[in-house]
């Protein structure tokens, strides 16, 4: 990597830092509200936008930052790997992952900000995370094949399609503001729920 | 509409098309992509300046003697590589000897067998230049424990077929060495050299390694490829 990591950090401080970040994002997740499983879902009903703007201004924000900081050098943003992009088994995992949000109520980070602040829903979405893990666990063998299957390796959007990445990276960021513009006309039009 | 979301919506915009008009991007991800792909194979390795200074270093070579006493010990740690062909392995090779052909030697299987912690890996081929190659790449992908047989397999046997004969002016220790080597040469089943006839050197050499020697280790080394396949974790990084 470049200067920043592991010159200037070296890896000794690697757990130090996690636990900075993880407390960090721990607070930003609780003082944005995603504690609250209505707010969550409100995504999914229209009523609360929260999710996808916080999310999606966090892709961007982070995607120009890494930019900037490789740009000048500070970091190599070839050192860093991703998980490996398996086309089908990822939009499957999704659609798994989408409907325990939808009806859980909480994605994996917010249950343990909800437990957290003591919340009971909290700790039982957690316990299904457990369970869930052991199920998949014990599972795994049955489908491993497809879980392996449609691998391209560790790569990037702008990379497979071979574009800029900063024109990539433009884009996205029109993309963002033109869909944090509709939520908001969606969100006008739907009767807004107290929770 | 809020002035404030219209400012915090230009941000990333004006931003985002500061970076894509940057002059000269020669250090940057776009020209660092082939870098990537050239190390798409994890890279765990020693880095290059390191590399550097183990290559001009000897501490990578293993001897004949030493390796001798491994091979008549039958020291379980050490794991012998032959990096020749199936075809030279199948006419000789060291006893207990693994072969892995040095072409495949990033196949999956092999990487395992190479990265594990549990032996010496000693690499051999019939001189030092293959050996040696295979020593950089394995090092640059990480592997630690590697060792290279100094003067490959003909120097090996050439060692203890036909050892150089100490003068009668040399120290004792040379001809203790001598000895030595004879002996090993038996154990081996090599002929001995004061018996040495010349003309019959190709059959003498090629039957008795044919015959006589594979089998000396060989169970406990063969066991090595089944011991460590180590699991890559993957998962983990959740989206929120």
């Amino acid at each position: 990597m470049g200067p920043l990591i592991p010159e200037i950090l070296s890896d000794q401080w690697n757990n130090i830092i996690a636990i900075i970040t993880g407390m960090a994002f721990g607070f930003v997740l609780e003082s944005s509200g995603f504690s609250s499983s209505r707010k969550l879902v409100g995504v999914f009903y229209g009523y609360d936008f929260a999710v996808l703007r916080v999310f999606f201004t966090a892709a961007v924000t982070a995607s120009i930052g890494l930019l900037f900081m490789d740009y000048f050098g500070w970091i190599d943003m070839a050192a860093l790997d991703g998980l490996p992009a398996r086309v089908w088994p990822i939009i499957v995992g999704g659609l798994i992952m989408g409907l325990g949000f939808v009806t859980g109520g909480f994605c994996p980070g917010t249950c343990i900000t909800a437990i957290g602040i003591g919340k009971l829903d909290g700790y039982m979405f957690f316990g299904g995370i457990i369970l869930g893990v052991f199920v998949f666990s014990e599972m795994f063998p049955l489908f491993e094949n497809f879980y392996n299957s449609s691998n391209l390796g560790d790569v990037t959007v702008p990379e497979y399609f071979n574009i800029n990445p900063y024109w990539f990276t433009v884009g996205v960021s029109i993309i963002a503001i033109v869909a944090f513009y509709a939520v908001m006309l969606i969100q006008k039009r739907i009767k807004s729920v107290e929770y | 509409m809020k002035k404030r979301y219209i400012f915090l919506a230009i941000v990333p915009i004006v931003l985002s098309l500061v970076l894509a008009f940057l002059p000269d991007k020669s250090n940057s991800i776009d020209a660092k992509r082939n870098q990537k792909i050239l190390k798409s194979a994890k890279y765990t390795g020693v880095t290059p300046n390191n590399l550097l200074l183990e290559s001009v270093n000897s501490n990578r070579f293993i001897q004949p003697d030493e390796l001798a006493k491994v091979i008549i010990g039958q020291d379980p740690s050490y794991l012998l590589v032959d990096l020749r062909d199936a075809v030279q392995y199948e006419k000789f090779t060291l006893p207990g000897a693994i072969n892995i052909p040095y072409e495949e030697i990033l196949t999956k299987e092999n990487q395992a067998v190479f990265d594990s912690e549990a032996y010496n890996v000693v690499l051999f081929s019939n001189g030092t230049i293959v050996p040696d190659q295979v020593w950089m790449i394995l090092r640059r992908a990480g592997i630690k424990n590697l060792k290279v047989l100094n003067g490959g397999v003909n120097q090996f046997y050439q060692l203890y077929l036909n050892p150089p004969k100490p003068l009668e002016t040399d120290s004792e220790e040379a001809f203790e060495n001598y000895s030595y080597r004879k002996a090993v040469g038996a154990h081996l089943g090599l002929p001995n050299p004061d018996e040495f006839i010349p003309k019959g050197r190709e059959n003498v050499q090629s039957s008795t390694i044919a015959t006589g020697l594979k089998p000396v280790v060989k169970p406990a080394v063969k066991a090595a490829p089944k011991v460590v396949v180590p699991k890559k974790a993957e998962g983990g990084d959740e989206g929120c």
